[in-house]
């Protein structure tokens, strides 16, 4: 039960942390670093083919995470990791960042499922309904 | 640990899978300008052609992540 709620505690400290709106985090150049906790209400009546996060800021560009709930054909999460409006991008545009996606799991944090790596967007990144992403 | 219906915790959750519960994910990036990028080689060499970002695709099963 304490397990439980320490996990809980986190994903409230998130919740916190992101109406504070504080995106930054401690590195070399925080300018470049961007942290955030988005949180999916009411995930069972998700509804939607796909769900975006707000942008976050990461060096002089905007990313974001997309979603896509599960169905009754594909039940599983899917989880990517694109360019904001990347369709409005310049032919020929590159970005690159080292990513940590974390699903956390609110019951055990040693379930939690990371993948940490590093990846140069290219418009040529799968490309759904022009949506430039990559699914970590 | 079990509610008054007599289900376990986990069967219990697994039952209510239609109710209302939160997903949260932690999203950590950091911005590398292009000359600065160098293939950490978790991928294989196609990866900046894009299209192979399908063949790394990783599932996560929402219910055993959450409810294992």
């Amino acid at each position: 039960m304490a397990t439980q709620l320490n996990a809980m505690d986190r994903v409230l400290a998130a919740q916190r942390s992101n109406q504070d709106a504080a995106t930054s985090a401690p590195t070399e150049n925080p300018e470049n670093s961007a942290s955030y906790t988005w949180i999916l209400q009411h995930a069972s009546k998700l509804t939607d083919p796909r769900y975006y996060s707000p942008p976050i800021r990461a060096g002089p560009y905007d990313w974001n995470c997309m979603v896509l709930p599960p169905t009754r054909d594909k039940p599983y999460l899917g989880i990517f990791l694109g360019i904001e409006e990347s369709k409005l991008l310049p032919v020929g545009w590159r970005r690159c960042c080292e990513f940590e996606i974390k699903l956390l799991n609110q019951k055990n944090p040693d379930m939690e499922k990371v993948n940490k790596s590093r990846h140069r967007f290219t418009q040529y990144v799968f490309s759904k309904n022009s949506v430039s992403c990559f699914q970590v | 640990m079990r509610n008054q219906a007599g289900l376990s915790m986990i069967q219990y959750e697994l039952a209510g899978f239609s109710l209302m519960y939160q997903v949260a994910i932690e999203i950590k990036i950091t911005y590398i300008p292009d000359e600065d990028y160098v293939d950490n080689l978790t991928w294989n060499s196609k990866k900046e052609t894009g299209f192979v970002g399908i063949l790394n695709v990783h599932i996560f099963n929402f219910e055993k992540v959450l409810y294992k």
